[in-house]
């Protein structure tokens, strides 16, 4: 790259979040409409990084408790019976409950309240088929697994297929067929 | 007041990064990233209306079955009883608990109805020449119905709930569970095969439409 990066924002353009178009403010204003979508354009988020910190720190604080007192508690004829998510983990970890057991522990490590599935699809780390492709395989593994043994071979095989997507992925292969886009000729 | 269009349409500012490029034309199943960040930009989708289009009319047909028969039967003591999503959340709210009564009713029925009635009447839009104005409206505000329509976390929800109560009851599971199971693809299907450039790049823009 022989010119300095040119940002839309040097060049004094905004580029819209919901349809993509590219447009310039009127002189003299800071913000605007997109003329296409109608939605609302600005440089900059407001006061960002503040923000992220004050979210940051609350949610570090509310990560303790979450984790160290109980999240369910269950009465039943033969007693109360409360469990933090750790014990949850614990109580689904029999022969067959194990995989929705790897399914809901890194929920704990993580602090979201989703599934491993969720969560290596909001990071972006699995693709979505793969990542719902796992919550489906929970429910057929809870709801058939008395039906057959063959069932068990399911999450072992979404595992294969995830370890497969992720080295495709990694080795840069097929997604990237049409290569990177040109970079713009303006410099600033 | 809205920004000065520019000449060249191809422009786009990476939503990550903001640098500035130009699109190149893609093949279908062909995708452009940016050359600083690696963001992908644009992904050409293969005959992307006709198979959304095919792809929410399945969802709508597994949402109707999914909220109109039963989702789960509870067999205890000789004794049986079935309920739908709907009837789930009726309970809550009798129960006195409204806000998760509410909560349920909107991001299990609400939001993925939404999601999929949008998606049709954007995609139906579409097919004209000219989309009209209306159409960029449902466009620009379908992200946030995705984001709301949280039916695979119910699903979770409802297996972890199920194995707390197996001990005590025989669990039966209904035909709408599968239809949730089955509709969890199919919106993740949709969504995937949808190009939203394809149909932004023919609209009718907001500010003809506030000047008409």
């Amino acid at each position: 790259m022989s010119t300095p990066a040119a940002t839309a924002m040097t060049l004094g353009l905004q580029g819209c979040h919901a349809c993509g178009l590219v447009s310039r403010p009127v002189p003299g204003a800071d913000e605007g409409s997109c003329p296409r979508c109608g939605d609302e354009l600005s440089f900059r988020k407001s006061a960002s990084i503040q923000r992220t910190w004050a979210f940051l720190v609350a949610a570090a604080i509310c990560y303790v408790p979450a984790n160290v007192l109980p999240v369910l508690t269950t009465i039943t004829a033969s007693g109360r019976d409360s469990d933090t998510i750790m014990e949850g983990v614990v109580l689904l970890w029999s022969p067959t409950g194990w995989p929705l057991s790897l399914i809901v522990l890194p929920v704990v490590h993580r602090g979201r309240a989703r599934s491993t599935a969720t969560i290596g699809l909001r990071t972006g780390f699995m693709s979505r088929w793969i990542g719902l492709s796992g919550y489906a395989i929970a429910v057929v593994l809870l709801l058939a697994i008395g039906i057959t043994p063959w069932v068990r071979l399911l999450f072992p095989l979404w595992i294969l297929l995830l370890s497969l997507d992720t080295l495709v992925e990694s080795l840069g292969g097929a997604p990237r067929r049409g290569g990177p886009a040109e970079q713009c000729g303006v410099s600033g | 007041m809205y920004n000065q269009p520019l000449s060249d349409a191809a422009l786009v500012a990476c939503p990550h990064c903001d640098l500035l490029q130009r699109l190149p034309e893609l093949v279908p199943g062909a995708s452009a990233r940016c050359p600083r960040c690696d963001k992908e930009l644009w992904r050409r989708r293969e005959d992307s209306l006709e198979r959304t289009l095919a792809l929410a009319l399945a969802a709508a047909v597994l949402c109707v079955v999914a909220n109109f028969v039963p989702m789960l039967g509870l067999s205890a003591v000789g004794r049986e009883a079935f309920t739908t999503v709907f009837g789930g959340a009726e309970q809550l709210w009798l129960d006195g608990r409204e806000t998760v009564a509410g909560l349920v009713l909107f991001t299990a029925v609400v939001a993925p109805a939404l999601q999929i009635g949008f998606m049709l009447a954007i995609v139906l839009g579409a097919h004209r020449e000219r989309p009209p104005g209306w159409v960029a409206t449902l466009l620009r505000h379908h992200p946030t119905t995705a984001t709301w329509s949280m039916i695979e976390v119910m699903m979770l929800g409802v297996l972890v709930a199920l194995i707390k109560i197996a001990d005590y009851a025989k669990v039966i599971p209904g035909l709408a569970l599968f239809a949730l199971g089955a509709l969890v693809f199919v919106l993740a299907a949709m969504q995937a095969s949808f190009d939203p450039r394809e149909v932004w790049d023919r609209i009718e823009w907001a500010e003809a439409v506030d000047r008409r």
